[in-house]
């Protein structure tokens, strides 16, 4: 399987690389963070708002630009 | 050789430049050149006969250069002409000291006194002159004055042993063995992947270093940046404002951060603590190499290799004393006094010494040490070379050193604490009170802030405006040339002779690019094969055991041989690793080997056509490198001549005023790369910012 992101080979049991598996991981985790400092905010949202920010990383910019593209 | 005298001692130099000072220390009568010997004759109560080496004269081989040969691991000493083709000029020199040392009394090594000094005239003592038993005298020196080196002339040492030599060529052959067959099975993995040649490398000091990247650069592309907010007020008292920060750092929510403004803007506050606490802060200790690395980077903008080499001139001109130190100390036995009032005879620094003259003079020690040399200090000579970037580092230089003598600087802090309720706003300024050293070594020093009005607990203040300003992390920043080298220092891999040389290799081999540096693919695939396959590569701990067991050698405490055999040991571990996963190392190389070559190739969006690149191409006819647009069967003829030397990086963002590619071409290791707009019409380079560039560059 490969990465649908960037063609590298999935990290299995992940769909993702190694890398946008661990870019992933990151915004999974710190969305939690997101909301607490917002009051509330949808996942929607969150990946937009990561998306625009200078210092998101890119990897997780792909990750995010992705997971917004394939929920619709 | 007709003039020689009967009776005479040999001494042999690292650098013609060095043996030219001695021969002037020692009374030089003439420069000779018989046939293909060249020498200089210093009669006297000793005849000395000074010939020099040119760095060093043997480097090792394989002893079967053969390919069908792996791993390599029988090696020998050969001239260096034997195996770089170009330095057939050391097979002369090797021919002079071997005919004048059959006839000399006495042999005298002048090389620099340290590692690799000892190891260039061990060498020379085995393998040109013959010696069956290496004994030799040995000149030792820290600085090119005239005085020092009559003096290391009457301070001779009788070296029957020479363990500082045998850790020199201990650390020369694993280098040597572990480049050659981690290259060769990196190299093997990609071709037989179906990769193209390209040279590739990785080292016991190259992987550690590679990896502090490697590591930065996860953080970097994988951090998610967390909101928080600060809080910052202007505050009146008595009709001086000034701003004040609220004393949490950061409030984690938006609400939080609201409910702040709303409970403290246009209310009043009471000063709960006024306090001003002078602090001293001493002066810092005369350079060694990595701080004065560290300094011209920051200062200077040198990299730590173009600092190295200046520093080196700076030397050779016997301006400074010997650079490659690991030592912040001046020990007593230099004459301060003297190198102060040669200095204050140079109008720029008159100044300075005036403010440190005293009766006893005590120089600011640092805790670091080194054996073999002091910590950098001037002469008292002046540079005798106009190069401008020379002086300004040797300006560096002696302003450090003059401020070591030089009283502490006395600052004030005045801080507030002011609280609103539940909520406390905390301002503070510094102000110089005596500038002490800073005002001599006043590089990047801190600029005096704005001063707070004189208020005392139980005063009210007002609070004009809160204002709330939402943040976010920030990811890491990334290495430069500096902060790698002080990672590198403070982990202790690699020594301060070679440190910034491996970095210019990561950046030659296309693992890393950019002042700020970056991990290209080639660097993550190297890093990630290594991590998986034969991770003890990457590992400080590894490179740092092997360091410590030759320092060993060197305090002559442990055997040359057992510490070679421990280090090749540690190799044949990490090639076998690699040698069984020659297939999956390959294909993780090959592909970024590819990416890393085509992004090199890729200089930027071509302006002309707006819809394909500008690649560098090469002429089948003329040789020659060229730009052109990768559409150029679609019809875009977009195309600019390119400088034929040198290495050629695009760098980021197009040229500001045309919007064509910007490059970097890297003329010389070590050197600033030269910065210029590929377009050949652009209308910057009518301007004196890049005539320059323009005339020396794409038309050569």
């Amino acid at each position: 399987m490969i990465c649908p992101i960037c063609g590298r080979e999935s990290a299995r049991p992940s769909e993702l690389c190694g890398r946008h598996n661990l870019a992933k991981k990151n915004l999974t985790a710190s969305y939690e963070k997101w909301r607490l400092a917002y009051g509330s905010m949808d996942w929607r949202e969150y990946l937009s708002k990561i998306e625009k920010l200078e210092d998101s990383g890119e990897w997780v910019k792909e990750v995010a630009r992705y997971l917004a593209t394939k929920q619709g | 050789m007709s003039v020689l005298p009967k009776d005479y001692t040999l001494v042999v130099t690292e650098k013609p430049d060095v043996a030219r000072r001695i021969a002037a220390a020692l009374g030089e009568d003439s420069s000779q050149v018989e046939g293909n010997y060249e020498y200089i004759l210093c009669p006297g109560k000793t005849n000395y006969i000074i010939v020099s080496a040119v760095g060093h004269l043997f480097s090792l081989m394989p002893t079967y250069p053969r390919r069908d040969i792996y791993p390599v691991l029988d090696t020998r000493w050969v001239p260096l002409s034997a195996v770089d083709k170009k330095r057939k000029d050391v097979d002369r020199r090797i021919k002079t000291i071997k005919s004048l040392s059959k006839g000399a009394s006495k042999l005298v090594i002048a090389c620099d006194y340290d590692l690799e000094g000892d190891t260039i005239g061990y060498n020379i003592l085995k393998y040109a002159c013959g010696a069956k038993k290496v004994k030799a005298f040995r000149a030792k020196f820290s600085t090119l004055a005239l005085d020092e080196l009559s003096k290391s002339f009457s301070d001779l040492t009788w070296h029957e042993e020479w363990p500082r030599a045998e850790a020199g060529r201990a650390r020369h052959l694993l280098d040597f063995v572990w480049g050659v067959n981690l290259s060769r099975v990196l190299l093997d993995s990609l071709l037989e992947a179906g990769g193209r040649y390209t040279t590739l490398s990785i080292g016991r000091v190259q992987g550690p270093a590679l990896n502090y990247i490697h590591d930065r650069e996860l953080e970097i592309m994988a951090h998610v940046p967390v909101p928080y907010w600060r809080a910052k007020a202007l505050v009146d008292a008595d009709g001086k404002r000034f701003t004040a920060e609220y004393t949490v750092d950061r409030i984690g929510t938006e609400a939080g951060a609201r409910l702040v403004k709303g409970q403290v803007e246009g209310n009043r506050g009471t000063v709960v603590e006024a306090s001003r606490r002078p602090f001293a802060i001493p002066p810092p200790p005369s350079f060694n190499l990595g701080d004065l690395q560290h300094e011209a980077f920051q200062i200077l903008g040198f990299s730590p290799s173009q600092t190295l080499s200046i520093a080196e001139k700076l030397y050779l001109q016997a301006a400074i004393s010997y650079p490659r130190t690991s030592s912040q100390r001046i020990p007593p036995s230099i004459d301060c006094e003297r190198i102060l009032s040669s200095l204050a005879r140079q109008e720029a620094f008159k100044p300075y010494v005036t403010l440190v003259m005293k009766e006893s003079l005590s120089p600011a020690q640092g805790q670091k040490t080194d054996p073999a040399h002091p910590a950098i200090f001037p002469t008292g000579e002046p540079p005798s070379g106009t190069d401008a970037k020379e002086w300004q580092l040797y300006n560096l230089i002696v302003r450090r050193f003059i401020s070591a003598f030089a009283e502490r600087a006395v600052k004030e802090r005045h801080s507030l604490r002011i609280a609103c309720g539940r909520h406390e706003f905390r301002a503070s300024a510094t102000s110089i009170i005596s500038p002490g050293w800073s005002a001599i070594y006043d590089f990047g020093s801190e600029k005096e802030m704005r001063g707070l009005p004189s208020l005392n607990v139980v005063d009210i203040v007002s609070f004009v405006t809160v204002d709330v300003v939402e943040c976010f992390d920030h990811p890491p920043s990334r290495y430069n040339q500096s902060s790698l080298l002080e990672q590198m220092e403070s982990d202790e891999i690699g020594t301060k002779a070679t440190r910034a040389e491996i970095i210019s290799t990561l950046v030659d081999r296309g693992y890393v690019s950019g002042g700020s540096i970056e991990l290209s693919e080639l660097g993550f695939a190297i890093v990630d094969a290594a991590s998986k396959y034969s991770p003890s590569i990457l590992s400080p701990q590894m490179t740092r055991s092997i360091e410590e067991k030759l320092d060993g050698v060197e305090a002559a405490s442990l055997d040359p041989g057992t510490v070679t055999f421990d280090g090749v040991d540690q190799l044949l571990s990490c090639l076998r690793l690699f040698e069984e996963n020659m297939a999956e190392v390959g294909a993780m190389i090959r592909l970024a080997n590819l990416q890393t070559a085509k992004g090199r190739e890729t200089l930027g969006s071509c302006p002309v056509c707006h819809d394909g690149q500008l690649i560098i191409i090469r002429s089948h006819k003329s040789g020659k490198r060229f730009v052109g647009c990768s559409r150029y069967s679609n019809g875009c003829r977009a195309s600019a001549p390119l400088p034929q030397n040198g290495i050629i990086r695009a760098t980021k963002g197009p040229c500001k005023t045309c919007g064509w590619p910007v490059i970097l071409v890297f003329t010389s290791r070590g050197r600033r790369p030269w910065r210029l707009c590929v377009n050949p019409d652009c209308p910057m380079k009518g301007s004196a910012l890049n005539r320059k560039a323009v005339s020396g560059g794409s038309r050569s």
